[in-house]
């Protein structure tokens, strides 16, 4: 009996403990940069540009230091708008990655990665060619587990082992201001008449070529990079369920036409369809248009080609075994968590607040009682208004387009057709809903303060 | 307006002269592309988009290879339309109606009109060119030279879902004529109004006003000689689909005259109503003020089967301290720019105030010219405040209110002095000396603003202003935006979607042109 009394709390405890995060939401708290690594970091991307700038040689050596210029200038950017994530766990996690495929493939050792996380909101993941690979977070949240981020990492690392980078800026460079070429360019230069259809032929016949290179490229990464982490512990079939995440992931689960009417209507200011109505197509033009064109252009193999190729490499050589996790899950998990409300913390300070707010409403949904969350929303308001005062939204939020995500999109169409009064309004309901909830929060009290302000402004007019 | 699209085209195409500091040649360093000339696309008077006019490629002597790249009003780019055609064309307008866009291209070398009817896919649905005579030319020029000012066409109309009429001004021997066309988008089949075929009086003109389910409507203006300043207004009707003409009939037949300003088409009915200024059966428009505003409406034979009257002495007076002849206390005359009914069945009039003062440049010129005054008449044009009538559904007068601004003056040139008020309001308006800037509406009446510029000073500001008044979801707002930035080194507005202005902010220093699409307040 005590037994049995024993194993009941024991199970109930446990239960508790899985139940808890539900319950008590998650309180997030941004991530502190280790701002003496990033220096550092940076310093090495100098020190690698002026290596690589005096071992550049040939007669077109301006034209490819021009280039690695920008690219410095580029990676520079990064660093100025406080993109890299450089925590300590997070730096560590990454590392311990990046380690496990380094050790176990000594071929990469002279290559000495900079590796780091970037909190761009898109899911990417690329390596510059000089030494530095940069993963989203936005990337990793997506994922399902380590195996799959060795993978990405494996692609990237290939890249860089075969210096693809490199190769595509010389080839270009080369051909570009090659005799023949200049030559070509001269005589269409000259010519009185036909210039652009003669350039456009020359320009497409290397867009196609350097694209067509391209995807060769990547196809090469994956099964480069799959050979480098075939070494590892890691699961390697977790390449396919990767690249399958990749293929869906504009995949949108969440319809926002729904869920903005849940979100924002209220007993004293009820939501307006009118404010999601879709507008007639202009010219005809849907997200879905395409050509044939476009499609030849594209950089990358679709994904599904990707995953055929990579099938028949892992069948060829024997089903892969591995772990799905060599570092611990949870850690995994904690990052995944700290990210998704990292990537909209920084969207909101980077002043996308259009983005930050799609992006909150989303996180909002899976962690219904976050007090950041709603913070961050009451907060993306409370721009929305002064900018709006000020004639300077735009500054702050994309414009609706047929290109964009639908669901983005709808969002987009939704700020654009709120008047002021709307906003403040709107805001002020959302927020009005929490305020005892989160009153000793000194964060959710400030934002509620400014949109209690701007409510009241507004409320007086017609 | 134009001004201002000019300014962007010139500065865009700035944008594309080349750098040759490298030894080596880039693709930049011979690619020309210039842009021709840009505008707005209209599907009535709902903004859609805008267009941008580029000439790529030199094909021959004779030849030019062009791009229109199309904008949506969100200013997404959504299309691009490649063609090669004479080196001399330009567009002056463009017209959208759901299924097909129509530009109109003006060859001033070849002397002719051509309208061009793209599908979505960028293929020509139809063409059709008129070959110009030399002053049917000149007048085409002188009639689309200065458009646009309210945001609206002047030439290309879309017309419901069926297709687009145009209207052309021609000249014939030593008649003023015109020649109306419609072209369906569904088909590759048009109809032709030539109004020099039956024209009595000197000088006629027509402007659209717009469609039933059935007719299509158009004001023609007639003067018996070029100069007698008596012009007389008739409305003529067409069936849509036929072609035939239905209607002509004087719109001064009537107890008053009438000068119809916009259509009013009445959901499920055949009948359509027309807004506008009514003035005494023995007045004379051009040198007269108005009694006040009419609505009169007429069934499909042309009839007019109601009228309604607000006089300014009568129910005007009780919103405004306006006398008999149409004087707002402070504020004088008023100018109608714009009448409109809304969805919701309520009218709006937007006008805007002017007065015949003394010109003190004009005084000082002819003292010290001993009597002559140097080309500058003794009175100018006093522009004042903007007003906005508002009616109900029966057309009762229900609120006005004066908006004030700062008054602006427009000097009229020598022996101007015994004008009415009245004419001189029409050269200001000719001459787009009013503060007015334009209507923007949706096709369904569902909210409109009106924008004025105003230059003001005041604690902390001093320069020009954007101003609106807005109607939507029942309510009346008002907005400004200070054109004048101490940051950006020039700025300047373009129409937009209703309820959207596009501001556009120079920054010399940082050598960036920030154009943004703008919510209205």
């Amino acid at each position: 009996m005590s037994n049995f009394r024993s194993i009941l709390i024991t199970t109930l405890l446990l239960l508790l403990h899985y139940y808890s995060p539900a319950q008590t939401a998650w309180l997030y708290t941004p991530v502190k940069d280790d701002d003496g690594k990033l220096k550092t970091l940076q310093a090495e991307i100098r020190k690698q540009y002026e290596k690589d700038s005096v071992s550049i040689t040939g007669e077109n050596k301006k034209y490819i230091l021009e280039i690695y210029r920008d690219r410095l200038k580029g990676l520079n950017e990064l660093f100025e708008t406080k993109e890299p994530l450089y925590s300590p766990e997070a730096a560590a996690y990454l590392a311990g990655i990046t380690n496990e495929i380094i050790n176990k493939n000594p071929e990469l050792k002279t290559l000495a990665p900079r590796v780091f996380f970037s909190r761009a909101w898109w899911p990417n993941a690329y390596s510059t060619g000089e030494g530095t690979i940069v993963f989203n977070i936005d990337l990793f949240t997506r994922l399902q587990n380590e195996s799959q981020v060795a993978f990405v990492l494996c692609h990237e690392l290939a890249h860089l082992y075969l210096n693809h980078s490199n190769k595509k800026i010389t080839r270009y460079i080369n051909t570009i201001y090659s005799e023949e070429y200049q030559q070509k360019l001269k005589e269409i230069k000259k010519k009185q008449y036909d210039k652009k259809e003669e350039l456009d032929k020359l320009e497409m016949g290397f867009a196609f070529k350097s694209l067509r290179h391209s995807r060769e490229f990547e196809t090469e990464a994956d099964s480069i990079g799959l050979r480098f982490m075939k070494n590892t512990n890691y699961n390697c079939k977790e390449s396919l369920t990767c690249l399958g995440i990749l293929d869906e992931i504009d995949e949108e689960k969440m319809d926002y036409s729904k869920q903005l009417p849940k979100l924002f209507s209220f007993s004293g200011y009820p939501f307006k369809t009118r404010w999601i109505e879709k507008e007639a197509a202009f010219f005809g033009v849907t997200a879905a248009v395409k050509d044939k064109l476009e499609d030849s252009l594209k950089t990358h193999p679709d994904c599904k080609e990707r995953i055929k190729s990579l099938e028949s490499i892992l069948q060829r050589d024997s089903a892969a075994k591995g772990l799905p996790f060599v570092q611990s899950p949870e850690q995994f998990t904690q990052l995944q968590q700290l990210f998704a409300f990292e990537g909209i913390n920084f969207c909101f300070q980077s002043k996308k607040v259009s983005r930050t707010l799609f992006n909150a409403i989303k996180l909002l949904e899976q962690n219904p009682q976050n007090v950041y969350l709603v913070t961050t929303i009451g907060n993306c308001f409370n721009q929305f208004f002064e900018k709006q005062k000020n004639h300077r939204l735009n500054n702050i939020t994309d414009n609706p387009s047929p290109f964009r995500e639908k669901n983005y999109n709808t969002l987009l169409e939704f700020i654009s057709r709120l008047s002021l009064k709307d906003i403040s309004h709107i805001g002020y309901h959302f927020m009005n809903q929490y305020s005892t909830a989160f009153s000793t929060d000194a964060a959710f009290s400030k934002a509620f303060q400014q949109i209690e302000k701007n409510y009241t402004e507004t409320k007086s007019s017609n | 307006m134009r001004k201002q699209l000019t300014l962007m085209a010139v500065f865009m195409a700035c944008l594309f002269i080349q750098a040759e500091a490298q030894n080596k040649i880039s693709f930049e360093n011979v690619r020309q592309v210039y842009i021709r000339n840009n505008g707005q696309v209209m599907d009535g008077e709902e903004l859609k988009g805008y267009f941008t006019f580029y000439v790529t490629d030199k094909k021959d002597r004779k030849t030019n290879a062009y791009m229109i790249q199309i904008l949506d009003n969100n200013l997404n780019k959504v299309k691009e339309i490649e063609f090669e055609d004479d080196k001399d064309i330009q567009i002056l307008e463009s017209s959208y109606n759901n299924s097909a866009i129509m530009f109109l291209f003006y060859n001033r070398k070849e002397k002719t009109l051509e309208y061009r009817c793209y599908g979505f896919d960028g293929k020509v649905k139809s063409t059709y060119t008129k070959d110009l005579t030399n002053r049917t030319r000149m007048l085409i020029e002188s009639t689309y030279g200065g458009k646009s000012e309210e945001g609206q066409n002047e030439a290309i109309f879309s017309v419901n879902n069926v297709g687009f009429t145009t209207v052309i001004p021609v000249k014939e021997g030593k008649y003023y004529s015109y020649e109306i066309n419609f072209f369906f988008t569904d088909r590759n089949k048009q109809w032709t109004f030539e109004a020099a075929e039956e024209q009595e009086d000197k000088w006629c003109t027509a402007l659209y006003l717009g469609a039933t389910d059935s007719l299509v409507v158009y004001e023609v203006i007639k003067q018996k000689r070029l100069m007698s300043r008596e012009a007389h207004s008739w409305l003529i009707a067409f069936n849509i689909f036929t072609g035939k003409k239905q209607f002509e009939v004087s719109t001064e037949a009537e107890d008053y005259k009438f000068f119809p300003m916009n259509i009013v088409t009445l959901k499920g009915q055949s009948e359509f109503m027309l807004l506008g200024t009514y003035y005494d059966p023995e007045g004379r428009v051009a040198k007269d003020a108005s009694l006040g505003l009419a609505s009169w409406r007429y069934n499909t034979a042309g009839k007019v089967v109601s009228k309604k009257y607000n006089s300014w002495e009568g129910p005007i007076s009780k919103f405004l301290p306006a006398d008999a002849k149409g004087r707002v206390a402070d504020v004088g005359y008023i100018y109608f720019h714009k009448v409109l009914q809304t969805e919701d069945g309520k009218f709006f009039a937007v006008g805007e105030g002017y007065k015949k003062v003394v010109s003190g440049l004009g005084l000082a010129s002819g003292i010290l010219g001993a009597g002559n005054s140097g080309g500058i008449s003794m009175m100018k044009l006093k522009i004042t405040d903007m007003i906005m009538m508002q009616f109900d559904e029966q057309f009762n007068i229900s609120n006005a209110k004066v908006y004030e601004k700062n008054s602006n003056s427009m000097e009229m040139p020598a022996g101007a002095s015994y004008l009415t008020p009245h004419t001189m309001a029409l050269i200001a308006k000719s001459y787009k000396a009013f503060d007015y800037d334009f209507t923007q509406t949706d096709k369904n009446h569902t909210r409109f603003s009106v924008g004025y510029s105003d230059f003001v000073k005041e604690d902390g500001f001093k320069g020009r202003t954007f101003n609106t008044i807005s109607y939507a979801d029942g309510k009346i707002t008002t907005d400004k935006i200070n054109i004048t930035s101490n940051k950006a080194t020039w700025t300047t507005l373009m129409a937009a979607k209703p309820g959207f202005i596009v501001i556009m902010e120079y920054f010399k220093k940082e050598k960036k042109l920030d154009i943004r699409l703008e919510k209205l307040n």
